[in-house]
């Protein structure tokens, strides 16, 4: 059997559903439906992961969640980190990344960690007071013997510049905290996350706290962790054009 | 040293650690127990201990459904075993209680981690001598986890908690199960209803127990099925067959125990007693029997798993199917790295894990509506202004863009500084494009201006809130003498500095500095 145009349409239609990361199969029975196709019927199966490809997006995950989907750098579909409030300079971008990397490093300390699906829970106050104990640690490190760059400076820094602003705007709510204090920057990563359907807020567990949804943990622990390692472990060779995420 | 003769010689047989490992399981329980004392309820009489076990088996009862016990559920139904024990308490403390209890359970004291204890581990040497080592023992009692289907957050017990609650079981569970049949059968012939209850109460348990196994082994499975294809191969196929044929069995043999229940329930109507067992027996098969088939259909489905899996991870970078150490692979050297060289990585990592976003489009209908409206007239109705304050024109405004720029440089520069400091801060900032940088700078030294020696002018309150809202509100600015040395200012060199006290401290170390 090939698949008719019908069929074709059917693909397009779980593709909608999949880039909609607040909807559930188990609320939408047209979703669940053709979830289950995918799942069971090869060529349909083959007809949506093409299509995605085309599309510079893989499948991480199609359980009960539903089409979990991993976006390629050059997709269009690729967040560009620019649609945030208030990121315009490649500091803000790299803020962004590493309190993305840190709230992962805290959740997930050790690669076994990925395997318990268990409920986690942060708040910005948690988040900061991590960060913040990461980089005085590397305060107090000593110092590297690097002669060659004078104007090296290490990222964490850029994080550390930041005051944790906590008492001056306490009292004053959020909108008053100014972008140059490190919780401004750290509540908005999680204010976004949950945005693209990775963590909701939890009120009832305490100021300022989330809780990361399994989605994060498909994210990390399928795509994100592993290519950035990847990324990584290409600069360190000297090769800066790696293949990843494919 | 010989081993002392008062202590018996049961303390080195390797079975003595499994019993010392299974009270542990209690001690979680135990603990919340006794610091129930200290709660505001705690001289009231709410037994813990009782609450606790009848929470692990709320969970429990549930557990491996469509629709597990979601935490507010289970305080729902402790709350109410907590309102027959105390039933002059309001309805608040029988719910704090309840919550108590479950967090207990959970360990959120300590955000969900482990219970965490040490036991003590003797050896006897064969020289005779006692050997000592202290063992970590970690185990969860109650966790929560993400219904995905619906949602929401619920409970789950851990292997821990259930064999806790059966009594240390550790037979395997196919033989297990046969013998408590056979038990509740003969129990059945000789009217043993009590007794009957309890061995159906356990063969519900062992269910449960039974469809963990089935789940953690197809968790490996969608994780990494290269760790389980030794077992896929070799072991699993016959395992599963003897459980399909073992089920086949047990659905069976429940049905016709369960007519035998109700045969009993038909002829026992001389003591009602008996009675209200066999029904509550009946009921219990009856979920035992659900149980059974749900996880006959997941054995059915197991195969269709494994070849999904197979197909699926067989199209998977390498890479990939490890879990990545986020930690040490990732966000140390992120941090570790130079600045400029760590901005693409991080974001890469970011954007990774964003997943994917529905770029806006502007839609072409609402373009052309939104060119062609009419423009927008200004409103006609406005109040008319008070004569009164028609005096003096309105002070230059700063518009919001430079004074949130002037306050995110002034922020960005480690207080105290020297105004000069902080000019050269703004002139170096990374300003959005169209921002009049000039304006900034004004605006700062305005700000240090006015804090320094305020002038008395009309409007005085506006002004100390923007000169506060730059600086800081507790800021004070001194001067010391020396010239400011930057193009297009002339004046005092200013200090700024948070408050009173880092002021003075500054004016210390530079007068030691000067000497």
């Amino acid at each position: 059997m090939t698949l008719g145009q019908q069929d074709l349409s059917d693909v397009g239609v779980l593709i909608g559903c999949a880039l909609r990361p607040k909807q559930r199969p188990g609320a939408d029975s047209d979703y669940r439906t053709l979830l289950g196709r995918y799942r069971e019927d090869a060529e349909f199966h083959n007809a949506v992961t093409s299509v995605l490809d085309g599309l510079d997006l893989q499948v991480l995950a199609a359980g009960e969640l539903g089409l979990v989907l991993g976006a390629r750098r050059e997709s269009v579909f690729a967040y560009r980190l620019t649609d945030l409030p208030n990121v315009s300079t490649v500091a803000h971008r790299l803020l962004v990344g590493l309190i993305s990397a840190a709230i992962a490093a805290y959740v997930f300390p050790a690669p076994a960690d990925f395997d318990d699906d268990r409920v986690r829970w942060v708040s910005v106050d948690e988040i900061e007071r991590f960060v913040r104990d990461a980089c005085d640690r590397l305060k107090r490190a000593p110092e590297p013997q690097m002669l060659e760059d004078v104007s090296f400076e290490e990222a964490w820094r850029t994080y550390d510049r930041l005051s944790p602003g906590y008492k001056a705007d306490r009292g004053k709510g959020q909108g008053r905290r100014s972008a140059a204090s490190s919780t401004y920057w750290v509540a908005n990563v999680l204010n976004w996350m949950v945005d693209q359907g990775l963590a909701r807020l939890a009120p009832n567990r305490g100021p300022e706290t989330f809780q990361l949804l399994e989605r994060f943990r498909i994210q990390v622990g399928e795509l994100a962790g592993n290519a950035t390692y990847e990324l990584l472990a290409a600069r360190r060779r000297g090769d800066h054009t790696p293949v990843v995420g494919t | 040293m010989s081993a002392p003769r008062t202590v018996g010689r049961a303390v080195f047989d390797e079975a003595f650690g499994g019993r010392v490992r299974a009270l542990l399981r209690a001690r979680p329980v135990a603990d919340a127990a006794d610091n129930a004392s200290r709660q505001s309820w705690g001289t009231h009489d709410y037994d813990v201990v009782t609450l606790a076990l009848a929470a692990i088996d709320t969970v429990i009862s549930r557990q491996g459904f469509e629709e597990e016990v979601t935490y507010d559920e289970a305080v729902i139904g402790l709350a109410r075993l907590a309102a027959s024990a105390c039933p002059e308490q309001p309805s608040e403390v029988h719910e704090a209680v309840a919550r108590y209890v479950i967090d207990a359970l959970l360990n959120r004291r300590e955000r969900e981690a482990p219970f965490a204890y040490q036991v003590s581990d003797f050896s006897l040497e064969p020289d005779g001598s006692v050997q000592h080592r202290a063992i970590a023992v970690e185990f969860r009692l109650l966790s929560e986890h993400e219904d995905l289907q619906r949602g929401v957050n619920v409970l789950r017990a851990s292997a821990d908690a259930i064999n806790a609650l059966v009594g240390g079981l550790e037979f395997d569970v196919e033989d297990e199960q046969a013998a408590v049949e056979l038990m509740l059968d003969r129990q059945l012939k000789r009217g043993a209803f009590g007794q009957a209850e309890k061995a159906a109460e356990r063969s519900r348990l062992l269910s449960v127990r039974y469809s963990d196994e089935l789940r953690a082994l197809l968790t490996d499975t969608v994780r990494d099925i290269r760790t389980v294809l030794d077992r896929w191969a070799r072991d699993v196929p016959a395992q599963f067959e003897r459980n399909r044929v073992h089920l086949e069995e047990r659905l069976g043999a429940e049905g016709r125990l369960l007519d035998h229940v109700r045969s009993a329930l038909d002829t026992a109507e001389a003591d009602p007693a008996i009675t209200a067992a066999a029904a509550r027996i009946a009921g219990l098969l009856e979920e035992c029997r659900r149980r059974h088939t749900e996880l006959h259909g997941r054995l059915v489905g197991a195969r269709t798993i494994f070849l999904d899996e197979q197909l699926r991870q067989s199209f998977r970078p390498i890479g990939g199917l490890r879990n990545p150490d986020i930690a040490d692979g990732v966000f140390l050297p992120l941090l570790t790295m130079a600045a400029e060289d760590a901005a693409e990585p991080a974001e890469a990592f970011a954007v990774f894990a964003a997943g994917p976003q529905v770029p806006r489009i502007v839609r072409f209908a609402d373009l052309v509506d939104d060119l062609l409206a009419p423009r927008r007239e200004p409103r006609i109705d406005e109040p008319p202004l008070d004569d009164e304050e028609l005096g003096d024109p309105d002070p230059p405004a700063v518009s919001p863009e430079i004074l949130a720029a002037a306050t995110a440089v002034v922020d960005s520069v480690p207080l105290p500084a020297r105004l000069s400091v902080l000019l050269l801060a703004v002139r170096a900032a990374d300003l959005p494009g169209e921002l009049d940088r000039g304006a900034v700078e004004r605006l700062v030294v305005l700000a240090a201006l006015w804090t320094y020696a305020p002038e008395s002018a009309e409007d005085f309150s506006t002004a100390v809130d923007t000169a506060a809202r730059i600086l800081g509100p507790a800021a004070v600015v001194d001067a010391d003498g020396s010239l400011i040395d930057v193009p297009g200012w002339s004046g005092d060199d200013l200090i700024v500095a948070e408050d009173e006290e880092t002021l003075a401290r500054w004016a210390a170390t530079s007068v030691q500095e000067v000497s």
